[in-house]
């Protein structure tokens, strides 16, 4: 910077440049500047396609012998986002993983493996016309996908087991419009593709079933309307869409004994699920000069990991993020001091004077046990495993049947088919975490403790999702459609 | 004296002309101006907006900070305004008290040094904050940029690796793309981009930028490819200057000059910069239009002269040697490769000392600037200029057939544009 001042320009030589340069008129000039230097990368770019937003584990209502994941990708598509429109990545490893005996170790996991190709090599464009069916030739962009079912090693079965379930399987446009896509529901319909193992699978997009209020909750954990259990917040994914990978499978294919537990007490009736998305690395000078980083080349690397909600956005710290994407479930005792002395209880009691149970640090008497059940080691009766090693897991017990009134706060509000015992698409999981932070699942462990009463009506203000979910699988709502609907 | 007076009366003259101008330049530049340029509804506009807002609210709050400053860098890509660097350390000064040594501030501050090409500052900051977090794939990544441009090329391929390996994803594929650029693994870096394309951004701008790199990759061997490239960049992110100006090298290798013309127009429209400007400049000269080439010249090293806080010396000091004073070019080069020893710096070291009728002198730094390989049709045709002056005129020509076999049209544009210059 220093060399700069000695570069002091003389006002002749402005004066020269002026009449040289305000003969192309003064619109150009207004803005010149010296600009950056194109050879920079951004560094913030993100992996929208391998970034997993969310992931539901639930009995299946309409077919309670079995039970529905769903891990969504890709957060805040506009749909109007032409001309590609939203795609799963082809160099991205998408899994559900199933830890069906408590370990923090996968046991089973869903490998879903894309595929793009299109139709017409002259052009880009989405669609050269309407699509009126998933092997319509205007259906230009398309994508396909295989399903492989891999069983880790266990007592039983020495061996890993890869099988695969279903492959070239279409995934439907994304809803560009009524001209482009005139009858959407029937494009996504045919999609929903049976397995070989009896179950079903759908990988595409759809409404974000997500509803928060995304504003208020990062900032700085704002409830617009006190105590926020009456509406009140603003939806910050409404109108969003995402890429969803949903999957059915009978109950017996996810449990340690390979059939339906029998009670909700057995060994077997509690798995956890989570998401994980993996990208290759490369080395990055190929061939001689390649150095020792050729090991590297390909090796497979996790750039995103999800099982509960809100952990990655409200529980993790920001310099931790990268290292919590790429960990294990069996290494979370690195991060369970964010949750035995969670920040946002003593931004709860800063902010609204709510009396929240005593929290102190992981291995203390004051440690947030109730927390470290919900999160790290699953509800005592409900989502504990018969033995447990604690690790961040969606968790769901497979013996408790679906239940004609659901309770959109689950375990909270008496329903102990919801969250946090696996996740439905209605469960109001942020309004169930604040209130859970707030202390008001702390009686459970502690008898003598009485919630602040307003801990069990905390909550974001919105409610329920912006689209009706369907009644069947998939469930997810119809994305919005790029024509029609403008996002906020 | 009575010259310069009549310089004076000529700088009162075109005042009234320009004072438009330069009301609205003042408050675009020297005042950092609130109304932003550029797409006001792209993604980073929105979100400097938002978080603005929340800022006010709680302006010692870290997340929200960095947030900011994220979205500034991206409304820096988007505008090349290098004046909102001011706004980003506006907002890391609010929280800095207490936060000096915070490994996401210093990462900030070492990304801003990086901007304003203050590489040496921006080294020493990421080094610390790789102390506290040496898992962080982005800090890795401000390394291996601050590395590259200190001609620390080993360095950096080892700090590459380590965000590859930690992160592979768009920041990182593109970064090796680059690197075995650099290296002359042409085929290699067509891998990464487009492992990078298929990752895409959250800033379209990003993908974008991604394609057109792509497209100039695959001039030399696919034009219509790379039009192709172009053309889907424009797609998804409207009037992309680089892009543009990628479809203007389209039009000039198939001889129409027409299109070429009124894409370089176009990209200088979009993005008024200086490297735009000269490129519409270039194509003046080579169409032998002296007096508009010499105009937008004029504004080319009006913006240099403004280079608001970044340091332009290399970048500068090239347009000199090329179109200006040789003796300030000089002046320019040799301060340029003091501060660091990349082969562009010597490039320009280089090219600056031939200019100044030292071309034996010049030899040993041209030497230097290839020391890669020689995989850059601008230093390549330096080279060849170079080689010819000191009477090895075989070596002189090789260098030339292999600048053009690399980016013919802009080994072309640039050697015909000095041709017609010297003529």
């Amino acid at each position: 910077m220093s060399n700069q001042a000695s570069y002091k320009i003389n006002q002749k030589g402005i004066a020269l440049l002026l009449i040289s340069a305000t003969v192309l008129g003064v619109f150009a000039m207004a803005n010149i500047t010296q600009g950056s230097s194109h050879r920079e990368a951004p560094l913030i770019s993100g992996d929208p396609k391998a970034d997993a937003t969310d992931v539901y584990a639930f009995v299946s209502p309409d077919k309670p012998n079995t039970a529905t994941l769903i891990a969504n990708y890709l957060p805040f598509e506009e749909p109007g986002g032409g001309p590609n429109f939203y795609s799963f990545d082809d160099n991205v490893l998408y899994e559900i993983k199933i830890d069906n005996n408590g370990d923090a170790k996968e046991d089973i996991s869903y490998q879903f493996r894309f595929k793009s190709s299109l139709q017409n090599p002259n052009t880009f464009l989405y669609n050269t016309g309407p699509i009126t069916s998933l092997t319509d030739s205007d259906f230009n962009v398309r994508q396909t996908y295989s399903v492989t079912r891999v069983e880790y090693p266990s007592k039983k079965n020495k061996k890993m087991k890869s099988t695969v379930l279903a492959s070239n399987v279409p995934v439907p446009p994304s809803n560009v419009g009524p001209k482009s896509t005139p009858d959407y529901d029937e494009l996504q319909e045919a999609a929903v593709t049976d397995l070989s193992n009896g179950g079903q699978v759908f990988a595409g997009q759809s409404d974000d079933p997500f509803f928060v209020d995304l504003g208020g909750l990062f900032d700085l954990l704002t409830i617009r309307e006190l105590p926020g259990n009456d509406g009140g917040g603003v939806d910050g994914l409404k109108g969003y869409n995402v890429q969803s990978i949903a999957i059915q499978v009978p109950i017996g294919d996810l449990t340690s004994s390979g059939s339906m537990p029998a009670s909700a007490t057995s060994a077997d009736a509690v798995v956890g699920v989570w998401t994980t998305s993996s990208r290759q690395s490369m080395s990055v000078l190929r061939g001689n000069s390649g150095k020792k980083s050729k090991e590297m080349d390909k090796k497979w690397v996790q750039v995103s990991r999800l099982g509960a909600p809100l952990v990655n956005e409200v529980v993790i710290p920001l310099g931790d993020k990268d290292v919590w994407n790429a960990s294990k479930p069996a290494d979370d005792a690195q991060f369970a001091e964010y949750v035995a002395n969670p920040e946002l209880g003593t931004l709860l009691n800063a902010l609204y004077g709510i009396e929240v149970p005593p929290q102190g640090a992981f291995g203390s008497d004051d440690q947030r046990d109730d927390l470290i059940a919900i999160f790290l080691t699953g509800i005592p009766g409900l989502t504990k495993p018969a033995t447990v090693t604690p690790s961040e897991q969606l968790r769901l017990n497979l013996a408790i049947a679906p239940t004609a009134n659901p309770n959109s706060l689950g375990v909270v509000g008496g329903d102990n088919q919801g969250y946090p015992n696996g996740r439905r698409l209605a469960d109001d999981v942020t309004d169930i975490s604040i209130k859970a932070v707030a202390g008001a699942a702390y009686p459970l462990f502690h008898s003598e403790f009485t919630p602040d009463p307003l801990a069990s009506q905390l909550g974001d203000g919105v409610d329920e999702n912006d689209a009706e979910f369907r009644s069947s699988f998939p469930y997810l709502a119809l994305p919005w459609s790029g024509f029609d609907s403008v996002p906020h | 004296m009575k010259k310069l007076n009549t310089y004076f009366f000529l700088f009162a003259a075109v005042f009234a002309i320009a004072i438009s101008f330069i009301f609205v330049w003042y408050q675009s530049t020297q005042v950092v101006s609130d109304e932003l340029s550029g797409d006001p509804n792209s993604r980073a506009s929105l979100s400097i907006a938002t978080l603005s807002e929340q800022l006010e609210k709680d302006p010692k709050n870290l997340k929200l900070t960095i947030a900011l400053a994220d979205a500034y860098m991206q409304k820096i890509r988007e505008t090349g305004d290098a004046s909102l660097y001011l706004k980003i350390e506006e907002a890391l000064d609010q929280i800095s008290n207490d936060m000096d040594t915070n490994g996401a501030v210093l990462a900030k501050r070492a990304e801003i040094a990086n901007g304003r090409h203050d590489f040496v500052q921006a080294l020493a900051y990421i080094t610390q904050a790789l102390d506290k977090s040496p898992q962080s794939a982005s800090y890795h990544g401000i390394k291996t940029d601050s590395e590259i441009e200190l001609g620390k090329y080993a360095d950096a391929e080892t700090s590459l690796q380590k965000m590859v390996d930690l992160k592979p994803n768009f920041g990182s594929f593109s970064r090796v793309a680059y690197q075995r650029q650099l290296h002359g693994d042409l085929e290699g870096a067509l891998e990464a981009w487009d492992s990078a394309i298929s990752a895409g951004s959250i800033y379209p701008e990003n993908t974008a930028w991604a394609l057109t790199e792509a497209g100039k990759l695959r001039m030399s061997s696919d034009v219509e490819m790379a039009k192709r490239d172009f053309t889907k960049a424009i797609a998804s992110y409207p009037a992309y200057a680089p892009a543009l100006e990628g479809l203007a090298r389209v039009a000039f290798t198939q001889g129409n000059m027409e299109d070429a013309l009124t894409y370089y127009s176009r990209a200088f429209e979009a993005l008024p910069v200086a490297a735009n400007a000269t490129a519409l400049g270039n194509f003046y000269l080579v169409e032998g239009d002296q007096a508009k080439a010499k105009q937008y010249y004029a504004l080319a090293e009006l913006a240099y002269l403004d280079s608001k806080g970044t340091n332009v010396d290399l970048e500068y000091s090239v347009f000199l040697a090329d179109h200006g004073d040789a003796s300030k070019a000089l002046e320019r080069a040799a301060s340029a490769y003091e501060n660091r020893q990349s082969i562009y710096t010597a490039d320009a070291y280089a090219w600056a000392l031939h200019k100044n009728g030292q071309s034996v002198k010049a030899e040993q730094y041209i030497e230097e600037a290839m020391s890669l390989g020689g995989h850059d049709s601008g230093i390549l045709y330096h080279a060849a200029m170079v080689a010819k002056a000191n009477g090895n005129i075989e070596i002189s020509n090789g260098y030339l057939s292999r600048a053009r076999e690399l980016d013919e049209v802009a080994s072309l544009v640039y050697s015909q544009a000095l041709n017609n210059k010297d003529s």
